[in-house]
């Protein structure tokens, strides 16, 4: 039976919901769900974000030939960008091209096992009854200070991509939850769990996107979660 | 807490320049033949002003995290901008980013990615022009800094406080500029008082300090007094300050002596790098 799953998002506060810069998309029939958090600080970074996620559930890539994975979504990017006039500062920053992190999933279609690709800070949390089985690619809540590699729509800047992929695997059960999540979420995640809490389980009981959102004022407001566009996608396994 | 405010589209912060224009700024940078420090200062105004405009860059335009202002003092104290802004002292960044007064093209070189370089085309804006002419009334130009950012800071109780940058190369010339200076930086928004930064630029080849916690070694009255001028940075400049590698203290100033105009250029960087935008 195909996993179930759900997402949510939620814009930065002070930021309107056309602003989010995150992605997502999945396949649940083909077992393919992804995000991508576009960096803010670069344009067009939603485009990009969502290319990268869809470009994944469509065509799902290998860490070793990622470059090249990645060239005809470059030249859907730049179509996107080089069509219409800008002013200097826009053709500045569409030169400098637009990051993105990537955080792909792969179950295999009986649904035994999986594999996970990941270039960035978006995160990938298994839980198997009541207990994490698995953090990727990062494990720890400091792990999030340093500025993470991502992906360009500029190849020129992607010529360190290879030392920053990461792939990994494990094995699913029926009644597994797996959890994708961009970096906000994720360094509370963790941080919860460093204390011993089971973050899963208030993400466990989100139904809705209202829940979220409420979910995640309240997170804010307590400073327990940094301002920033918010995604998460939750999978199930099933029997 | 004091400089905490988050930098929002609905609770910008303000950066204004004070830029002396006085007869000597067509001296050379340390005193030799080289650049004329107007133009190395108009250069680094309109490179900061440039960044600061691609910073707030985004798909759908430039968002408005900062209101920026140029006032120059020489021959007289006005706001600075040329072209369509001329006569404002303040603008928003997307109202500046959008009116240059003229756009230089110029080649850029770049990484390929394969370990070449390939040239690009790029088009620089400029808003300010170097001039040089007259004394240096730097009492009345923080007098009308003091006038544009205290209305200012009452329409936005709620932002990071104004940056006031001061670049000059010589002695104030109208009296002592510290009292004006004192009721500058006691303007406030609910997030603490406004910040003024100072920076001596260089005719001579003594060394250089910038950012320091002590006016020792500092070699004359004047420069103490632009020392004790200057505030104290904040915790979050003060981190900028350390990750380019100054030793910084509670006691940090906001002040360069001497600086050449790479330094000065690094000053105006670190300075303007006041919060997290929102």
């Amino acid at each position: 039976m195909a996993p179930s799953v759900s997402a949510f998002r939620a814009p930065k506060a002070g930021s309107t919901a056309e602003e989010w810069e995150d992605a997502f998309c999945f396949d649940p029939g083909q077992g393919r769900f992804c995000v991508a958090d576009g960096a803010s600080e670069s344009s067009f970074s939603a485009t990009w974000a969502r290319l990268l996620a869809e470009g994944f559930v469509a065509r799902p890539p290998d860490g070793s030939t990622l470059r090249d994975w990645l060239r005809p979504l470059q030249d859907e990017w730049a179509k996107d960008t080089k069509g219409r006039p800008l002013p200097w500062y826009a053709e500045e920053k569409a030169r400098s091209g637009a990051f993105s992190s990537i955080l792909g999933l792969c179950l295999e279609s009986d649904d035994r096992g999986w594999r996970a690709l990941a270039v960035g800070d978006s995160c990938l949390f298994a839980v198997r009854e009541n207990r994490l089985s698995s953090a990727f690619p990062l494990s720890r809540s400091s792990e999030f200070h340093s500025r993470p590699m991502l992906l360009s729509s500029a190849d020129r800047a992607n010529a360190g991509i290879a030392s920053a992929v990461r792939e990994t695997e494990g094995l699913a059960r029926p009644g597994d939850l797996i959890l994708l999540m961009t970096d906000a979420l994720a360094a509370w995640f963790l941080a919860e769990a460093e204390l011993r809490r089971r973050p899963w389980a208030l993400l466990e009981r989100i139904g809705t996107q209202e829940d979220f959102e409420t979910f995640v004022d309240w997170m804010r407001a307590g400073r327990a979660m940094r301002n920033d566009d918010v995604t998460l996608l939750k999978v199930e396994v099933k029997p | 807490m004091s400089y905490e405010a988050e930098v929002s589209r609905s609770n910008p912060s303000a950066f204004l320049f004070l830029i002396d224009t006085s007869g000597s700024m067509l001296d050379s940078f340390g005193g030799g033949a080289g650049r004329k420090k107007a133009e190395g200062v108009a250069d680094a105004i309109n490179q900061l002003l440039q960044n600061l405009a691609i910073k707030c860059s985004k798909s759908e335009g430039i968002r408005d995290y900062y209101e920026v202002g140029v006032i120059s003092y020489g021959k007289d104290v006005k706001p600075a901008f040329a072209g369509k802004l001329a006569g404002k002292v303040v603008a928003p960044v997307s109202e500046v980013a959008n009116n240059p007064a003229r756009l230089v093209e110029r080649a850029k070189k770049v990484e390929d990615g394969n370990g070449g370089l390939v040239e690009q085309k790029v088009k620089s804006p400029v808003w300010f022009e170097p001039k040089a002419s007259g004394k240096t009334p730097m009492c009345e130009a923080l007098r009308t800094a003091t006038q544009t950012m205290s209305s200012w800071v009452e329409t936005h109780p709620f932002s990071f406080p104004p940056v006031v940058i001061n670049i000059t190369d010589g002695e104030s010339t109208d009296g002592d500029p510290s009292s004006e200076a004192e009721t500058l930086t006691d303007l406030s928004t609910q997030d603490g008082n406004l910040l003024l930064f100072n920076c001596h630029i260089s005719s001579s080849s003594n060394p250089s300090t910038l950012f320091p916690d002590t006016p020792e070694g500092l070699p004359d009255q004047y420069a103490k007094t632009l020392y004790e001028m200057s505030s104290r940075l904040p915790e979050s400049i003060r981190d900028a300050a350390k990750r380019e590698g100054f030793q910084v203290s509670e006691d940090t100033r906001g002040f360069g002596f001497n600086a050449e105009l790479v330094e000065l250029i690094r000053f105006l960087d670190i300075g303007t790098r006041p919060s997290n935008l929102r």
